[in-house]
């Protein structure tokens, strides 16, 4: 795993709700910090009191927004230091992915213009639209994973994902939202726009503006107008998502980056590992590593136990010895099932076992002494 | 007797309550006494697993349910392992049965009630603006999926009358997001049919002689936190108090009292005697979970962890 930490730029984190990603993800960061690497960890949906002890401060992610002061863009999404307590030259940031600020920069960036961009940001559709949309969140994600890798200022970057019931849907999502910004679904609109002009009628063709027509009678005609505004004001730069979303898929697929998922001992999650692996692969990204989180320990098979000498407590201690051997083959099993998959996998996808700790893991101390469990056996 | 408590079940919940702690006991008859009951929590904490022990709990006493998986699909639970669901209903077995009702599916029924006339229906959804348009609109298969819910809350389906429907839904934080899909397509487009089926949504997701809320969370600390978190989202949102199911509480094989007896009478060094030191530690930190569940002023009900897989498939 530390290899793994030390020649990758991007690691990220892809797994189901529920599985311990973020503090895994804060983890493996903070591992990678104390082999004395600068890294940084973005995530997604931290609780309060990780964010705390990361040192980020949780605002009310409706208010994100972005600034300029006397003309120059301000960045309120700064990662922040987070002390680790250790002595070499490593550091840790950490970051949360802001979709309005983020989207917000990206629009800044590709609109030279400082009127243009404020009438933008400014449509009434524009702010409902671009971080609610299907696929936003995650377009945004890889957006910030990009402006972070491109500015050279981290050895490390470990992004955390959102937690879709489908993990792999992370990485397709952008192309939802690229369709919504393809050249031709925005034309319709505008010439919709102008549809008393006889020219538009041949242009769309009478089966699209009936299609309008029936869109406009369910929505209503506030709706269409706005929309139709949006699509004019997006018109000159909504090749650069596009483009942007290439690059992303040029990055994910180098050997810059590494892929994990995060799982718990379920049949049902494992199996999906080897299924994600298999997915990815055929998207020409790499799965590195099955990190199996909040693993029990196993307990010895109980070879002779001495009954206790009070009668009453017999019956008790029967049950004792019997919960104690359903509960050891409970996770037995779980732990074969791991077993027969290392056996079976091919390429060299490694298994980690991450033990389950006695209390959340929040504090930074408890952070430490969870990177310290992130080793390969 | 206590011996009894660990026989082997047929069905997917051990009946009995635990008489070691004071909790509420396993008492449902609150439960599932509306139309519709939502099932949320956090990934991975047994929402499908406790959906359909319900469903069996209900199905004994007489009333026909019908468990609806909205969402990604979800290995069903072990009597059902190999069932796949559809859009219609299937029995899988007396006063159960079981659909899945994806969002496409359920706004091309949407949209076929509203457009009537097959061709241009047709047009209007195979059009490829439109669909891209589908595609990225924020919430648009949430609310249909929701639409579906509601309007089948009253009203037969496959022309099966049901007693009640649960929703195995979408993790909390998708959940909520689901929940307020209507109410932000409504502020988004304010006319037309879309908007005023919008709203009715809302009204009836708000009715409390209608819809019916659980959360399942699991005895841990972060689980509670979140459930705190949602429980008060939910309150502020739609006015409704959600019921807490504390899923996979450990069943100990014998009272904290008899535990600490045995451990003095057995070998320090030896490894029950660890295992004993560690099923205290367990139930302790479960104990105090509950009692703040408890405190949120909703009722919790205990769900046991299940050990044995012949008895549940989870």
């Amino acid at each position: 795993m530390d290899q793994l930490l030390r020649s990758k730029r991007i690691i990220i984190c892809l797994g189901c709700g529920g599985v311990g990603k973020t503090t895994l993800a804060a983890g493996l960061a903070v591992r990678a910090a104390r082999l004395g690497l600068k890294t940084l960890v973005l995530t997604i949906d931290p609780s309060k009191r990780l964010a705390t002890s990361l040192g980020m401060e949780l605002n009310d992610q409706s208010q994100g927004s972005v600034h300029f002061v006397q003309g120059v863009l301000q960045d309120l999404s700064e990662a922040s230091k987070v002390n680790i307590s250790s002595p070499g030259p490593g550091q840790l940031f950490a970051g949360i992915v802001d979709p309005k600020s983020t989207f917000d920069r990206f629009v800044r960036q590709v609109v030279r213009d400082e009127n243009l961009y404020h009438k933008v940001v400014s449509n009434s559709l524009y702010r409902q639209l671009i971080t609610r949309l299907n696929g936003s969140q995650e377009f945004t994600s890889l957006q910030r994973l990009y402006e972070c890798y491109s500015s050279n200022e981290y050895d490390l970057i470990i992004l955390d994902t959102p937690p879709v019931e489908h993990t792999v849907d992370f990485l397709m999502a952008p192309q939802k939202i690229e369709s919504i910004f393809q050249k031709s679904v925005s034309r319709w609109f505008i010439f919709w726009g102008q549809k008393k002009k006889n020219w538009v009628a041949r242009a769309l063709g009478q089966m699209t503006m009936k299609a309008f027509e029936i869109l406009e009678k369910l929505t209503g005609s506030i709706f269409i107008t706005e929309l139709i505004d949006f699509f004019v004001s997006i018109e000159s730069w909504q090749h650069n998502i596009k483009d942007r979303a290439e690059d992303v898929r040029c990055l994910l697929a180098s050997q810059k980056v590494a892929f994990v998922m995060v799982t718990t001992y379920s049949t049902a999650q494992l199996t999906e590992a080897l299924r994600i692996q298999k997915e990815l692969s055929d998207l020409g990204y790499h799965l590195s590593a099955v990190l199996i989180n909040k693993v029990v320990p196993l307990w010895p098979e109980l070879v002779s136990v001495d009954n206790v000498t009070d009668k009453q407590l017999f019956e008790p201690f029967l049950n004792l010895v019997r919960y104690y051997n359903q509960y050891r083959n409970y996770w037995l099993q779980r732990d074969s099932i791991v077993h027969q998959m290392e056996g079976g996998v091919t390429g060299d996808l490694k298994f980690l076992r991450i033990p389950q700790k006695q209390h959340e893991v929040v504090g930074i101390n408890e952070l430490i002494g969870l990177s310290d469990c992130i080793k390969t056996p | 007797m206590i011996l009894k408590l660990f026989l082997p079940r047929k069905n997917l919940m051990a009946r009995s309550v635990n008489p070691f702690y004071n909790r509420k006991s396993m008492d449902l008859t609150q439960l599932g006494s509306k139309r519709v009951l939502f099932v949320t929590g956090k990934g991975g904490v047994g929402k499908t697993f406790v959906s359909f022990a319900l469903a069996q709990r209900f199905a004994r006493q007489g009333r026909k349910s019908l468990v609806v998986q909205i969402g990604a699909s979800s290995t069903l639970p072990r009597p059902y392992q190999k069932v796949s669901l559809g859009y219609n209903a299937q029995p899988l077995e007396r006063n159960i049965y079981g659909a899945r009702w994806d969002g496409p599916h359920c706004l091309k029924e949407y949209l076929l009630s509203l457009i009537p006339v097959s061709q241009l229906y047709r047009l209007f959804f195979e059009n490829r603006v439109m669909r891209s348009l589908i595609d990225v609109a924020p919430g648009l298969l949430e609310v249909a999926i929701l639409g579906k819910i509601t309007h089948s809350a009253q009203r037969p389906i496959d022309s099966e009358e049901y007693d009640l429907i649960i929703v195995d839904g979408f993790a909390t934080g998708h959940f909520i997001s689901l929940l307020r899909a209507p109410i932000g397509l409504s502020e988004a487009i304010q006319g037309g049919p879309v908007a005023v089926r919008s709203r009715q949504i809302v009204e009836t997701l708000r009715a409390p002689e209608i819809c019916e809320y659980v959360v399942v969370a699991l005895p841990e600390e972060l689980s509670l936190v979140e459930t705190r978190e949602f429980c008060l989202t939910l309150k502020k949102e739609l006015e409704v108090c959600p019921k807490i199911i504390c899923n996979r509480s450990i069943v100990p094989p014998a009272s904290v009292e008899e535990l600490k007896k045995i451990l003095a009478h057995i070998s320090e060094k030896s490894v029950l005697s660890q295992f004993v030191i560690d099923l205290l530690f367990r139930l302790d930190i479960e104990k105090k979970a509950i009692l703040e569940l408890g405190q949120t002023g909703q009722d919790v009900f205990c769900f046991p962890e299940v050990l044995n897989p012949s008895d549940s498939g989870v």
